[in-house]
């Protein structure tokens, strides 16, 4: 088995992180992160900020009750609000 | 009542099993579009123009793929369509971007671990929303479906009506792009500290 290069690991970290990649080439990313401490920082920096970038967006905002009353109205549906 | 259900019935022109579809999706559509747009107006505009298109189109949904991607489809594409009117200029992505810096000759700063970089950190989370912002429309729509609405890739892919091989490489590049904005920022406060 030849050794992947860096650039190549770097392209694979960001598709192992969402579990994207095959068993195989997967087994490859592990054993060079376990082997690799440049390679593993920016493993774990790709996935902090993946992280950071969800907490900022998620739950999300309530959606305005004016909004809601808005939507309901253009479609016609204004008594059924709620319902 | 099952969702399969009221479409059904909606279908049929019952305006309560559609107003019950409407309550279910509304929220979420509406932070969908809030999160590709990032302004409150726009994704209003674009939640009024997905639930219009749900009803002129409803006859025609033939259960292939699940309502949910359907309707996301519609929402994902209203928002696309009114980022690209607005003809904002983005951060360009290069092609080689992939191969990145040479990481053999560089020095790591680890900041992965570090407790100030929270979304409690109000200098991180601007930096954040404004890194979302420059990213154009084809790399922020894969990155907020896939890593923040947390839709597989699959699901990301029919939804943008794009090949599987092309959501990875996008969702790819965004989330360098996104390490890379942390990084810069990490660096200049570091170097400040070292200077200070």
């Amino acid at each position: 088995m030849t050794t992947p290069d860096h650039h190549e690991i770097i392209k694979q970290i960001c598709d192992y992180m969402g579990e994207d990649l095959d068993g195989e080439a997967c087994k490859e990313v592990q054993e060079h992160l376990a082997l690799c401490p440049a390679c593993r920082v920016y493993f774990d920096e790709v996935k902090k900020t993946v992280t950071l970038v969800r907490r900022v967006e998620q739950p999300g905002e309530k959606m305005p009750d004016d909004v809601k009353e808005r939507l309901f109205k253009v479609l016609d549906l204004d008594e059924l609000m709620n319902r | 009542m099952s969702e399969q259900q009221l479409i059904e019935k909606a279908k049929q022109g019952d305006r309560s099993a559609f107003a019950q579809l409407v309550n279910t999706y509304s929220e979420r559509i509406y932070n969908l579009a809030l999160r590709i747009l990032r302004n409150r107006e726009d994704a209003e505009d674009v939640l009024q123009e997905t639930f219009l298109s749900v009803v002129k189109n409803l006859e025609n949904f033939d259960g292939r793929s699940s309502f949910f991607t359907w309707i996301y489809r519609i929402a994902t594409n209203a928002s696309l369509m009114k980022l690209r009117k607005k003809k904002i200029m983005f951060t360009e992505l290069p092609e080689n971007q992939e191969s990145h810096e040479s990481i053999e000759n560089k020095v790591f700063i680890d900041w992965s671990n570090d407790p100030s970089l929270t979304v409690q950190n109000k200098e991180v989370m601007e930096l954040l929303e404004k890194a979302l912002g420059e990213l154009s429309e084809i790399y922020r729509s894969v990155f907020i479906l896939r890593d923040v609405e947390q839709l597989s890739i699959k699901e990301t892919s029919k939804i943008l009506n794009i090949t599987e091989e092309n959501v990875k490489i996008r969702l790819r590049r965004a989330r360098q792009f996104l390490r890379d904005k942390l990084d810069e920022y990490y660096s200049e406060k570091v170097s400040h500290h070292d200077y200070a």
